[in-house]
């Protein structure tokens, strides 16, 4: 139904996208496997070592992998890599694991450790044999590493305690953007030593990824964890959470791990009527013969803004003045009326949680001139002046809420309208009282 | 120029200020008196006699005159006078002792006290908690609160409790009568209301108002609860450890019942017995369980002993305070019953000494009085025992140096004295004397050390000499031992010199030299002095003694054996001698054994050749001397002063047949030994002379075909004049020590073996029936004249060029090398060599087309050039000598391939993870 309603705006995105320059409000954050997702397309998982990274083979195959690496010898004719394991009893190494390279690994340089090594610390040994079959015996190398626990991060649920839901409205004043993250290894966030477990935490919408700011609470089984994110950055949309543990395995993608951020109110239609009080501010033309604009005046607009966001909401609007125009001069009276109509596109910005509107507003309509006449003595009237003329109009206001849907606004406008006899500016300062549907 | 500038005082002004100071210190030291005599006096009254004493318990209390306003502070038993206000302050408690009965007073009480004249005592209790005693035999007392005037019988216990104008009264023994007739019996509780009516009340019969207990276990105390009287169907009682029961430790439920008992701690505790939950009557009191544990006995430790000479040891008893005693009854008695005290005294604390104790064994125990309800002596400790030994004499010393008639060389500065340290010896007394009896000693001094030094004047004063010395010990009781026996010494100027020089310390002396071996010695000492000699070192069992006054003697007839000499010089009871020095007197040497030529090992000899007669090396011999005769008798050689133990001699002119021979040995003089001979050894042996193989071709002058050589060699032949047991033929090629045959014979012709060219060398070895060896004296030579070497394989290469680089060889792991045959070869030889000229591949092919060979084991060679050979050659039956060589063809190749040496290396792309 959402997208529905949307299509009806495909224009007003159009115009998202001049503002917003594509992207201009998105967070930076890049997700945890974007970056070098291109390189891992070899369907059967061999590589060059050049760019084999162990966490991330885990995390795009989201299963424990052990790639050995090693640099190239040059001419090699195979070589013969000796893993050892250290034995706890008696600190000794023992041989674990021995495997002579096909042509295929000598040549990239990397092996797949099968079976793989459990946790445990390990001495791997490198021999080289050059291109005729000779151990190069200076060339063996010896390197120490340690195999750790990995535990795969498993999210059963997502949800945010302030509504005891998975959705949180940002019509709310009071969201502290803590969310509780449940299911299964699910460790501290912040890395207190270097060798604690420890889960990075991603809540990521399309292009968009956030980290969470600190951790409120954290079960000791790990089995639970609340997380605070920035309000700041929880915009609206769909979210997913990516738990991925040290050993890059991380937890599925899949609905239990969605969390929806929206407005309770997804648009926001705002009708007003006030009064303006337009000033000519150049081209003297019309005052010339008009000393000024009759007070009668009023404006009504109406806004409607579906796209809302954090950073502000945007949306269209019309707008329609009317000024009253008269001069009395001893030999003749002139009078007549001026309308102003004009198709607006809206950025409001919620200030003061919304208790005041400041919008910035520009668009494009018509000036009106309506039945400009001279009256002289013995009613003797000239042929009425009936002209159109193209108009642009920019300005901002601001919206005082009084409560939940009046609100009072004051707003100060200006017009340029376009005719073949002049090019008139006009401010338009106004006061209007409104309702918000 | 800045002045120093020094205060002192000056010494004229120091006495007045000292005594200023003085007057000061005293001044203040008296007012000090005064105030303490002042702050803490206990008025008395000098024209009034008191009517009872107080003591108190804890803190203190006060009192007031009847006359006065003051308050005066009260000391341990001061006096109380006639209407005298007492006022016990907060945690305090205090007695007062009339004569016919106390009356105790809690905390916070206030009583008046009177007497009468008729005697009778009256106490208007004001406020508190106070409890009578009234003794069996004394007068009665009366008791008055709020106007009313109790009597109370004699031996009647009462205990009263006064608040807010309030007061409840237990009798707790005997009986008591009020004004109005009313008789309240032991066990009955009333109470005085604010309209001053009497009113019977739940009386708590057990535990009284501030009650102590004193429990002389570890345990819990059981603290009985009793009461009667009105209102006990609904009743509570309450435990709690503050007065105003804000920490309740135990609420019991005692509805119906006239007691009960609670098990409980040491400390203070708050009870309350209400009825009719908490709305109705409520008593309540304090009770106290004092936990006074029984002393232990701390010291002198179970069985600990004690010893004395002369003088009854001082005991110190030590034990551990019960808490709450005020004094302890310490007894000792020998009987573990504690029957018969030897000793039983009084002690307000919890040690004493005691001096009077013989020797025994004794036990001792003591008692803590305890004032606390009037308990007195209870709650012994257990009985402890301890031994007091008389030792017996003391020893005397024993002496170590100087040792019994030992020299003593006054020349050094100082000489020691020294003896056994004894356990018991508080100092030591030394005396030296010139006198046997020791009397007018040249040295008398007493040391705590074993040991004296005596030097300077001391020393002047010891004239060259015979002294006598004595030690004595004396212990700390100041009895003195017996002197030890006493020692003599001879005090000299310098040191004696006498030394022993010939024979030194295990010489060897032949005995046929000892008569005429001079003993010789050194000495300056111009007594008369003896040498000794002796069968062991500790000149036990002398074998020889003579006086002499030169410094050497000779002429001596000993038996072979181990001996020990020395000089020593005696005069009186002083005497000294040499160490003694050891000698053997020994027999001839043995006789030398012959090895070769024996009776069963005959001489054999060969023409132009000496025979070497040898025999077994004699210990301590350095020459030989040899002899030989014909078997008539005639001696037919005789050589001398043979160092060796072998003698070569040439006997080709000797006929066979049977030879005697004599053999001696004979020894040098030197520093451990006197010149000696071995006995006569000898020996008689067959002498046998043999003849060698002879030669006959090929001789030197031969030269084969190099081709006959190989394919039609001709034959060796050689004689012999005695028959053989096994022959062998010996072949060398000339300049090749590779090239060697053996050839094993049974007659005289054998053919030669295929052979290459060049120069061999023949013989043969042999040996006859009887294992003795015939063989050649000489060897001959012969030559096989060269064939032309084959010429080199034509078209020798590798088969894919000469270049092998690393993408080469991933695909051919080989190299294949080729070249044409050469005719008549029969085998090719195959080399590779690196750039060094090194051997890397010899490959012997055999057959003549046999031309190609494919090399897989590529791991020999390495990255370079590198250098292959192929020639065509004619090798031997035996399949190793090359009969006919040829020409070698050469060719090249090269390795090439590229490491990275920094490769290899394990690249650190992350954390290893299991799951």
């Amino acid at each position: 139904m959402r997208s529905k309603k949307r299509k009806v705006f495909i224009a007003a995105l159009f115009f998202i996208f001049v503002f917003d320059g594509g992207n201009v409000f998105a967070e930076d954050v890049q997700l945890p496997n974007d970056s070098e997702t291109e390189n891992f397309d070899n369907t059967d998982g061999q590589t060059d070592s050049d760019t084999v990274n162990i966490q991330d083979e885990i995390s795009k195959a989201n299963k424990i992998k052990q790639p050995f690496t090693w640099t190239s010898a040059g001419d090699v004719l195979k070589y013969e890599i000796i893993i050892k394991k250290k034995d706890e009893a008696t600190g000794n190494y023992l041989p674990y694991f021995t495997h002579e390279t096909n042509d295929e690994e000598t040549e990239k340089c990397i092996i797949y450790i099968e079976p793989l090594l459990p946790v445990g610390d390990y001495i791997s040994e490198i021999r080289v044999y050059n291109v005729l079959g000779m151990l190069e015996y200076d060339m063996t190398t010896y390197d120490e590493f340690t195999v750790r626990q990995a535990y795969k991060p498993e999210i059963k649920s997502l949800s945010y305690p302030l509504y005891m839901g998975s959705t949180m409205y940002l019509d709310d004043f009071d969201n502290n953007g803590i969310i509780e993250v449940t299911g299964q290894n699910l460790f501290l966030y912040e890395r207190v030593d270097e060798d604690d477990y420890h889960t990075d935490y991603t809540l990521s919408s399309g292009a968009r990824a956030l980290k969470p700011e600190k951790t409120i609470s954290h079960d000791d089984k790990n089995r639970k964890i609340e997380l605070q994110f920035d309000m700041k950055k929880l915009d609206v949309g769909v979210y997913t959470m990516l738990a991925q543990d040290d050993s890059g395995l991380h937890s599925d993608e899949n609905s239990s791990a969605t969390f929806t951020v929206k407005f309770k109110k997804w648009m926001d239609l705002d009708v007003e009527a006030g009064y303006t009080f337009p000033i000519v501010i150049h081209d003297r033309t019309l005052p010339e013969y008009v000393t000024r604009l009759s007070p009668i005046s009023a404006q009504a607009r109406v806004s409607f803004l579906p796209f809302k966001h954090i950073w502000g909401y945007l949306g269209v609007g019309a707008r329609l003045s009317y000024s009253r125009m008269k001069k009395e001069e001893a030999q003749y009276t002139i009078d007549g009326n001026m309308f102003m109509s004009h198709l607006l596109f809206l950025y409001q910005m919620p200030l003061n949680k919304r208790r005041i509107m400041l919008e910035f507003h520009g668009g494009v309509g018509l000036t009106y001139f309506s039945d400009i006449k001279f009256h002289f003595p013995h009613n003797i009237v000239s042929a009425p002046l009936n002209t159109f003329d193209l108009s642009f109009l920019v300005g901002a206001s601001m919206q005082f809420y009084m409560n939940k849907r009046l609100y009072a606004e004051v707003s100060a406008d200006y017009s340029l309208t376009l005719n073949k006899d002049m090019v008139m500016g006009v401010v338009h300062p106004s006061v209007g009282i409104g309702w918000q549907f | 120029m800045k002045k120093k500038t020094k205060f002192r005082l000056k010494n004229d002004l120091a006495v007045p200020f000292w005594i200023v100071v003085s007057i000061c210190l005293i001044g203040a030291g008296i007012s000090y008196g005064f105030f303490h005599a002042s702050f803490f006096r206990a008025l008395e009254k000098l024209n009034e006699e008191p009517i009872a004493t107080i003591t108190f318990k804890y803190k203190t209390a006060q009192r007031r005159f009847l006359e006065r306003v003051v308050w005066d502070r009260l000391k341990q038993n001061s006096p109380v006078y006639n209407g005298d206000t007492i006022h016990t302050a907060n945690l305090s408690e205090a007695t007062i002792w009339f004569d016919d009965g106390a009356l105790d007073l809690a905390e916070n009480t206030m009583v008046q006290v009177f007497r009468h004249k008729d005697g009778s005592v009256d106490v208007d209790l004001e406020d508190g908690t106070a409890t009578i005693d009234s003794n069996e035999n004394g007068k009665a007392f009366t008791f008055t609160f709020g106007g009313k005037i109790f009597s109370i019988k004699n031996g009647t216990k009462i205990s009263a409790q006064s608040e807010n104008g309030k007061a409840s009264f237990v009798v707790q023994k005997g009986k008591i009568l009020l004004a109005d007739g009313t008789e309240f019996d032991a066990g009955k509780s009333f109470s005085i209301n604010q309209n001053g009516e009497t009113v019977q009340t739940l009386s708590v019969t057990s535990p009284l108002p501030n009650e102590k207990i004193l429990t002389y276990t570890e345990d819990l105390c059981a603290v009985d609860f009793a009461w009667n009287g009105p209102g006990s169907e609904n009743l509570t009682l309450k435990i709690a450890s503050d007065k105003n029961f804000s920490i309740v430790n135990e609420t019991i439920d005692v509805s119906g019942q006239n007691g009960t008992s609670l098990n409980l701690q040491k400390g203070t505790y708050y009870w309350q017995l209400s009825s009719g939950d908490g709305k109705g009557e409520s008593k309540s009191g304090r009770l106290q369980i004092i936990q006074a544990l029984k002393p232990s006995l701390v010291a002198p430790a179970k069985d600990y002993s004690y010893q004395y000479r002369k003088k009854s040891p001082s005991v110190r008893f030590i034990w551990t305070e019960s808490s709450t005693a005020t004094a302890y009854n310490f007894v000792i008695s020998k009987s573990p019953s504690m029957t018969n005290p030897v000793v039983e005294q009084r002690s307000a604390t919890s040690s004493i000494i005691i001096s009077t104790l013989g020797e025994g064994t004794y036990y001792w125990q003591v008692t803590p009085y305890y004032v606390v309800n009037r308990i007195g002596f209870a709650n012994p400790s257990d009985v402890s025992s301890f031994k007091i030994n008389q030792r017996g004499d003391l020893v005397a010393p024993t002496l170590y140096i100087p040792g019994n008639g030992e020299f003593v060389d006054k020349s050094r500065n100082s000489i020691t004295f020294s003896w056994g340290m004894e356990d018991e010896a508080r100092s030591f007394k030394i005396a030296v004397s010139a006198n046997q009896n020791m009397s007018s000693p040249i040295i008398s001094r007493e040391t705590n050390n074993n040991y004296i030094t005596v030097s300077g004047k001391d020393l002047e004063n010891l004239k060259d000499g015979q002294y006598y010395w004595t030690v004595s010990q004396v212990d700390s009781e100041g009895n003195e031992s017996p002197k030890s026996k006493q020692r003599q010494f001879y005090a000299l100027n310098g040191k004696i010199e006498q030394r022993t020089i010939f024979p030194p310390n295990n010489y060897r002396l032949w005995k046929p030299l000892l008569n005429d071996t001079r003993f010789t010695w050194k000495t300056n000492v111009t007594v008369g002095q003896h040498i000794q000699i002796a069968r062991d070192s500790g000149f036990t069992n002398i074998v020889f003694d003579a006086e002499t006054f030169g410094s050497s003697f000779s002429g001596l007839n000993l038996a072979e054996g181990t001996y020990w000499w020395r000089i020593i010089t005696r005069e009186g009871n002083f005497q000294t001698a040499t160490d003694g020095k050891q000698f053997f007197v020994v027999p001839e040497l043995d006789a030398p054994d012959i090895l070769n030529p024996t009776e069963t090992n005959r001489a054999i000899v060969r023409p132009a050749q000496r025979y070497t007669i040898n025999w077994r090396s004699e210990e301590g011999a350095d020459y030989y001397r040899l002899k030989l005769f014909k078997s008539n008798g005639e001696m037919i050689f005789d050589e001398n002063f043979i160092a060796g133990t072998s003698y070569p001699i040439v006997m080709d002119a000797y006929e066979e047949g049977i030879y005697r021979l004599e053999l001696q040995a004979y020894s040098y003089e030197n520093e451990t030994s006197s010149r000696r001979n071995s006995k006569l050894r000898t020996g008689t042996f067959a002498l046998r002379k043999i003849k060698p193989v002879t030669l006959i071709s090929p001789n030197g002058e031969t030269e084969i075909d190099g081709w006959d050589a190989i394919e039609n060699p001709p034959y060796f032949e050689w004689n012999s004049s005695e028959p053989f047991s096994s022959a062998e033929i010996v072949l060398k090629k000339v300049g090749d020590p590779s090239a060697q045959w053996n050839m094993k014979q049974s007659g005289y012709r054998y053919q030669l073996p295929q052979l290459s060219s060049g120069t061999y060398e023949w013989t043969v070895k042999a040996f006859t029936m009887d294992s003795l060896d015939i063989s050649a004296e000489r060897t001959f030579s012969f030559n096989v004249k060269p064939i032309p070497p084959f010429e080199k394989p034509g078209d020798a290469k590798t088969e894919g060029g000469n270049l092998f680089n690393a993408e080469y060889l991933r695909r051919t792991p080989y190299i294949i090398f080729s070249w044409n045959s050469v005719p008549r070869a029969y085998s090719y030889i195959f080399e590779v060599f690196n750039e060094q000229n090194d051997l890397l591949v010899r490959e012997v092919l055999d057959g003549n087309d046999n031309t190609r060979f494919e090399l897989k084991n590529l791991a020999i060679l390495a990255k370079g050039n590198f250098r292959w050979t192929v020639k065509a050659v004619r090798i031997g039956n035996d399949g190793k000598t090359v009969l006919i060589d040829g020409d070698s063809a050469e060719n090249s190749f090269i390795i090439d391939y590229t490491m990275n040496s920094d490769g290899g290396n394990r690249k650190r792309n992350g954390e290893f993870y299991a799951q």
